[in-house]
């Protein structure tokens, strides 16, 4: 009964209804769409580097000469027991075939068998008369699988394509095997990964590597993805609470578009609240009454905020992002609906409450 | 049934205080139908307002069915009204948004809340039109659907959907032409023959004749009954 008295005084004021309402569908709607869209941002951003935290990264410190790594260095990190990738990196020119066009290009030599921890995504095997080429070099210079290239005077077949990722191999780059490699260039290693399985032992890898490597001088520097991930993270995370916050002020500035909207409505409907008292309405009937009206506006406003900012933040995670949404932004979509409603109630409150304690008398004599 | 006992009310209007009802005694008893007159601002509708529970007095005691109310909370004065009272206003007072059923309904459901089914309000609410002699078929109506007599009607079901013991009205055919008003007033009387107490209030002298006996009131004070 309050909910169908409720529906229709909402309805009589039908444009002024729908007015509050809007303040709270935007509102909803920013504070959703913005939760939805960061969390799917951070996670996109992630996304890029996630596979890089289960690595600890080995740099040669060139502040003390240091510009490669060489086979004992390799052996020597061995010892810990843990899967060591070292990687090979010059730069060289390229003749593309046929073109009788050359470039410069980053070229990488990594062990065939352990290729795979770099998830490249790439569909043919590298091979030692195969390589893999980055996509930006493929796009540049035209180039696709089965296509072939010449360095130090011998051709390869492109046997994959793959993004690079910037953190490990670079855009413009080429990947050959390590055999391959050493055949051209010589036994150096510009960077050796250390695959740690279990993220909680990170630290303690990292301070073995320093006590093996690091003895009379700093020979190398240690880094490991995992810091550097939480703290992308974390800005992310700020960036969007931030967004969320300016969501949350368009919401109160709704809320109190509502309030108005209430109280208007109670000085409107003195009268009424008079004539209900008179029949025998108590305090509490006039108070849930007025609650019901902002309850049903605030609940329609927010459900409505809600599947706009799906469908918003869809179309554009979907599309722009090249993600999906997450559910850690739905959680955001559910604390902007809850938002919504709260922020009605309470904008509602003291409208209500005014309501509720009109003198019947006086009430009844105004018009 | 109702008793005021030396009952004054003060009204300030600015920093002047304005006496609506000086010590006042009068008992009304259960199956009564009194009429109340007196020009405008005597304080007619202050005395219906305090035996109808919707205002207090500065001072004195009112009896409604035995008991005190002048020292009662508001919920508790609001439950009095909603069990012995029923209103009937000059201007109808019916709520717009409701039709006549829903209307008549109301009390019912700040009386009952959800105790009552759906089936057993209708029979209550149909009952009630029955006894104010309002047609079925105008159930559906909305109030600007209806005619001055049909509205009062509508608001006399209204008052006595609770089924209480004591009718209020105030000016109740004052918006009505003299035909209609006879109507209303022959309703309210064989309301009245059938158990109900009756006050009410009115400037129309042929409306004090229907009843048993008449109050007349003057700045607050009673002056003749």
């Amino acid at each position: 009964m309050y909910l169908k008295m409720a529906e229709r005084n909402l309805r009589r004021h039908i444009l002024r209804s729908t007015l509050a309402l809007l303040g709270i569908i935007i509102g909803v709607m920013t504070i959703s769409s913005l939760g939805i869209l960061g969390s799917a941002l951070k996670h996109k951003v992630l996304e890029n580097f996630e596979g890089l935290a289960d690595f600890v990264l080995v740099y040669p410190n060139p502040e003390e000469g240091y510009f490669y790594f060489t086979k004992r260095d390799v052996d020597s990190l061995k010892k810990l027991r843990y899967t060591v990738i070292p990687i090979s990196l010059k730069t060289d020119l390229v003749y593309i075939r046929g073109e009788n066009k050359k470039s410069y290009a980053k070229i990488y030599g990594i062990r065939k068998d352990q290729i795979r921890y770099l998830n490249l995504e790439t569909q043919g095997r590298l091979k030692d008369t195969k390589v893999y080429v980055d996509s930006f070099f493929a796009r540049s210079h035209d180039l696709e699988v089965g296509d072939r290239i010449v360095l130090r005077n011998t051709s390869f077949r492109i046997a994959g394509i793959y993004n690079s990722s910037f953190f490990i191999i670079s855009p413009n780059s080429i990947i050959l095997s390590q055999k391959t490699y050493r055949r051209f260039y010589g036994d150096n290693y510009s960077l050796l990964m250390v695959y740690v399985k279990d993220r909680g032992e990170i630290e303690k890898v990292k301070r073995e590597i320093e006590r093996i490597m690091n003895k009379k001088e700093r020979k190398v520097i240690v880094q490991s993805m995992d810091k550097i991930l939480k703290s992308i993270g974390d800005v992310v995370d700020k960036l969007s609470l931030f967004l969320m916050g300016i969501g949350g002020i368009s919401l109160l500035v709704a809320g109190v578009g509502i309030g108005n909207v209430m109280l208007m409505s109670t000085v409107e409907r003195t009268r009424e609240i008079g004539i209900m008292k008179s029949i025998g309405a108590s305090k509490r009937d006039i108070l849930m009454l007025f609650l019901c009206e902002s309850l049903i506006l605030g609940v329609i406003g927010s459900v409505l905020g809600v599947l706009l900012s799906l469908i918003l933040s869809y179309l554009v995670v979907h599309y722009l992002l090249n993600s999906y949404i997450t559910l850690e932004g739905l959680v955001y979509s559910l604390l902007g609906f809850l938002f919504g409603v709260g922020i009605s109630v309470v904008a509602s409150l003291y409208p209500a409450y005014k309501a509720a304690n009109l003198d019947p008398v006086k009430a009844l004599k105004s018009e | 049934m109702i008793e005021l006992r030396n009952v004054t009310k003060t009204y300030r209007v600015g920093g002047e205080v304005i006496y609506a009802l000086r010590n006042i005694n009068l008992k009304i008893e259960s199956g009564e139908f009194v009429a109340v007159m007196g020009p405008s601002g005597s304080g007619k509708s202050t005395l219906l307002n305090i035996m109808g529970c919707l205002d207090r007095p500065d001072s004195g005691e009112v009896y409604i069915d035995g008991m005190e109310i002048s020292h009662l909370e508001e919920d508790q004065l609001t439950e009095i009204r909603r069990d012995k009272v029923g209103f009937v206003f000059q201007h109808f007072n019916l709520i717009p948004l409701l039709t006549a059923l829903e209307n008549v309904e109301l009390p019912l459901i700040f009386k009952y809340r959800n105790r009552l089914s759906e089936r057993e309000k209708k029979e209550r609410v149909l009952r009630c039109l029955r006894m104010a002699e309002l047609d079925e078929r105008f159930a559906n109506h909305y109030p600007n659907q209806l005619s001055g007599g049909q509205q009062q009607r509508v608001a006399i079901a209204r008052a006595l959907a609770n089924n209480p013991p004591i009718l209020l009205c105030d000016e109740p055919t004052g918006s009505l032409d003299s035909k209609t008003g006879e109507r209303i007033l022959k309703l309210l009387k064989k309301l009245n023959w059938e158990g109900k107490t009756v006050v009410v209030v009115t400037h129309d002298r042929s409306v004090a004749e229907h009843a048993h006996r008449t109050i007349y009131l003057r700045d607050g004070r009673i002056v003749k009954q």
